[in-house]
This record gives structure tokens, sequence and C-alpha cells, in this order.
């Protein structure tokens, strides 16, 4: 049984309403969540809505290690919450079209909650916010439109192809998120384990 | 004396006109030196004026000399000149210098065993002259020159599957895994490039594999 906040602990299976939550691609074509880690391990960015500044931050950050992720032998999916209209902005923005990585979306929000992550207006307007957003503007970000849910937070997991969740790292508020080097740290593992041959 | 407090003021315009943060803060500094002169020079010196700015005055040396001994050029031996092509090109030179710093250079002869399977390994390793050998299953995989030693066990924290041999008389750096460890956590561009350099090691090493 899986209850919220605890329902991706690493090392535990991905729990059955995160792996059937159905996202979106840009089309509006929807595919469960779990067919992403069918394959090969899988690394899910969970972002908030695609006109966050903090998510910008994440994706600017988390783009050069795409290739990493992808020689490891690691699929990279961004999920975001806003209407699937939004992806091709956000694609284009970031450089991605060319990129190992696919960007669907999730604007029911199952998916988020069935990873456990956080929903609140602290998260998203408390000082801790503040300092991040002042902080993501120091750095050259710019805020834009919302599209999407604006108070839900997100996340990220890495699922191996048994749907065990090796890595999880909710973000408490819109600026906090999982390091790139910690992701390729996990996908790395996850393609050691598999090796014949660990020295 | 009019002409201290005016030199000042346009010592801090310029310092407010330039990019480069060092000459940001040398400018500050001289502007802080003729701006305490002042204060000193007036018939009530003006202590609270000069108390601050001699605070203002250290912390922008300690800054500066912080940035000057970031700045100076990187001078690189020739053993470490060919460790840096071979298998570090993506750090700095800096970076490089850094990292080697934590590390120890050692010497092995052929048919030393350096890694023994199923046997913790506290210690990552890159060669840098000759080769060694990685025993799996039935044949051995060969190791020559930039590549790592150790870092599956490194990243995962597992005891090595296989022994490893030096087949030649081997030269390699290694370094200890828990301080290195430590050092990457505090310094998170660096681990990034790290990673990237042992990232590509490993994934041409699983495709041997």
């Amino acid at each position: 049984m899986y209850a919220r906040g605890v329902a991706t602990l690493p090392g535990r299976t991905a729990p059955p309403p995160l792996a059937d939550a159905v996202v979106l691609d840009r089309a509006g074509r929807g595919r469960a969540l779990g067919s992403f880690w069918a394959k090969q391990p899988c690394v899910v960015v969970m972002l908030r809505h695609f006109g966050c500044i903090g998510c910008d931050v994440t994706v600017t950050e988390l783009a050069p290690r795409l290739a990493e992720l992808h020689a490891a032998g690691a699929r990279t999916v961004l999920v975001g919450n806003g209407a699937p209209a939004a992806i091709d902005g956000f694609v284009e923005r970031h450089a991605l079209l060319d990129k190992p990585v696919d960007v669907v979306t999730d604007p029911s929000l199952a998916a988020f909650r069935a990873a456990g992550f956080v929903r609140s207006a602290w998260a998203t307007f408390g000082p801790r916010a503040i300092v991040d957003y002042v902080r993501a503007m120091g750095a050259g970000f710019v805020p834009r439109k919302t599209a999407g849910d604006v108070l839900q937070q997100g996340g990220a997991l890495v699922v191996d192809t048994g749907g065990r969740v090796v890595f999880r790292r909710a973000s408490k508020s819109l600026g906090d998120h999982a390091d790139g080097s910690d992701l390729v740290d996990a996908a790395l593992t996850l393609a050691l384990r598999a090796s014949p041959m660990r020295v | 004396m009019a002409y201290l407090l005016h030199a000042a003021n346009v010592l801090y315009l310029l310092s407010y006109l330039v990019k480069d943060i060092l000459w940001l803060r040398l400018l500050t500094v001289v502007a802080g030196v003729l701006l305490m002169t002042w204060a000193l020079l007036q018939a009530q010196p003006l202590w609270v004026s000069v108390a601050w700015n001699a605070l203002f005055l250290a912390i922008n040396l300690y800054q500066s000399w912080l940035l000057i001994l970031e700045r100076r050029p990187v001078r690189l031996s020739e053993r470490e000149t060919l460790l840096y092509r071979l298998a570090f090109r993506t750090l700095t030179p800096r970076e490089f210098v850094k990292l080697l710093a934590l590390g120890r250079w050692e010497e092995a002869v052929a048919e030393t065993r350096i890694v023994e399977r199923a046997r913790g390994l506290d210690r990552l390793m890159v060669i840098a002259s000759g080769r060694m050998g990685v025993k799996v299953a039935d044949r051995v995989v060969e190791l020559g020159e930039g590549r790592f030693v150790g870092e599956m066990s490194f990243i995962t924290g597992e005891a090595p599957t296989a022994d490893v041999v030096a087949i030649d008389a081997i030269r390699y750096v290694s370094w200890p895994k828990t301080e290195l460890k430590k050092f990457l956590a505090e310094h998170p561009p660096l681990r990034a490039a790290w990673q990237a350099v042992l990232g590509a090691d490993l994934v041409s090493k699983l495709r041997a594999a």
C-alpha cells in the first residue's frame, strides 16, 4: 500500500497509479507513464507549469547532461502540467528538439499525485520560493505566462525497467530541483548493475 | 583636502563602470584608502567613516587576493600534461590541478594485482602509462593509458566483480574514494565535469564487456 508522500521511496516499485498515469504528447495523444521505462531505465523529471521560471532553470541545467543520460542507456522524460499546445514553445525555447528527451504533459496531475509530489501555495509563494524566484532572475531567467497548475511542484524519479524507483527527489519549492549529477549517477549505477564487468 | 574626496569618488565611479570583479575591487580599495585619508585629515577625524572603510578595505583585499590566486596561470609537469591530454580534457587545467592534488602518483611492476575481485575497493585510479588487464570470465579486457580503474565501485559502492592486473610496468594516479567523493560534493561544477569524464569511460567499457 502506498501512501501519499512515500509512494515512491527509492528501492520500491513504482505504484500502479504512477505507471498507469496517462501523459499527453504535443498532439494530445495519451500514453501510460510506465511505458517509458518498459524497455530501458527512465529519468522522469516532473516540472511545474510550462511557463515556470524555476523549471527554466531546471531544464537549462539538465540539458547539457541529456547526452550523458542517453549514453548511460537511460531515457529522459520531462513532464509538465500545462496544455499539450504549450509543449512546442517549451521545446523550442530550450532547444530540445534534437536532444534525446521526450516532453509530455499531465494536466490531470495524476502522475504528480502518484509520485507524492507537493502541491501547495506555500511552496509557490512562500519565502523560499521568493528567494528562488529572485535568484533565477539574477541568473538571467525571465518569468513567463502561466501554462498549467501554478501550485503543483515537481520532482525527479529514476526508474529501472522493472519499475523499481532507484532515485526520488521531491521539490520543496519552485526553484528546488534534483542535481543533474545525481540523476547521471543513478543512471550510471543502473547501467553498471547490468554489466558483468564491474571494477 | 577636498581633492582626496573627489579622487575617491571618481575611483568609485570608475569601479561602477568596469565589468571585471577584480578591477572593481581594486579600484574600490584605492578609493577607500583615499577616503580614509581624507577622513583622518579632518580637523575632527571622522572615526566612524574610517572604521567602516577599514572593514570594506579588509574584505576587498581578501577577496581580491582569492581572485588573483584563482587567476594565476596553471603550470603542469610533463607527466601531468600527458595525463591531462589523455583523460581530463573536459576539465579546465585548474580543476585538473585541484583533483590531482587529492591523488597520489603510484607505480607497479608487471603482473601486480591492482584490484582484487569481491574485495572492497577504497580508491579510484587512472592509468598514466602502461596497461592493465581486467579478467572477465575467460578473457582479459585491456585498459590502456587514460583509462579509469575502480570507477564502477566508485559509483555503485559495490565490490569489484573482476580482478585487475598490471600487464606492463605501470604508472597511475590513485585517489582515496571517500576524500574524492567529499571533495566533489563540495564542488558541484567540478563534480559534473568529472562525471562526464568517468561516464564516457564507463560507457565504452560497458560496450566492450
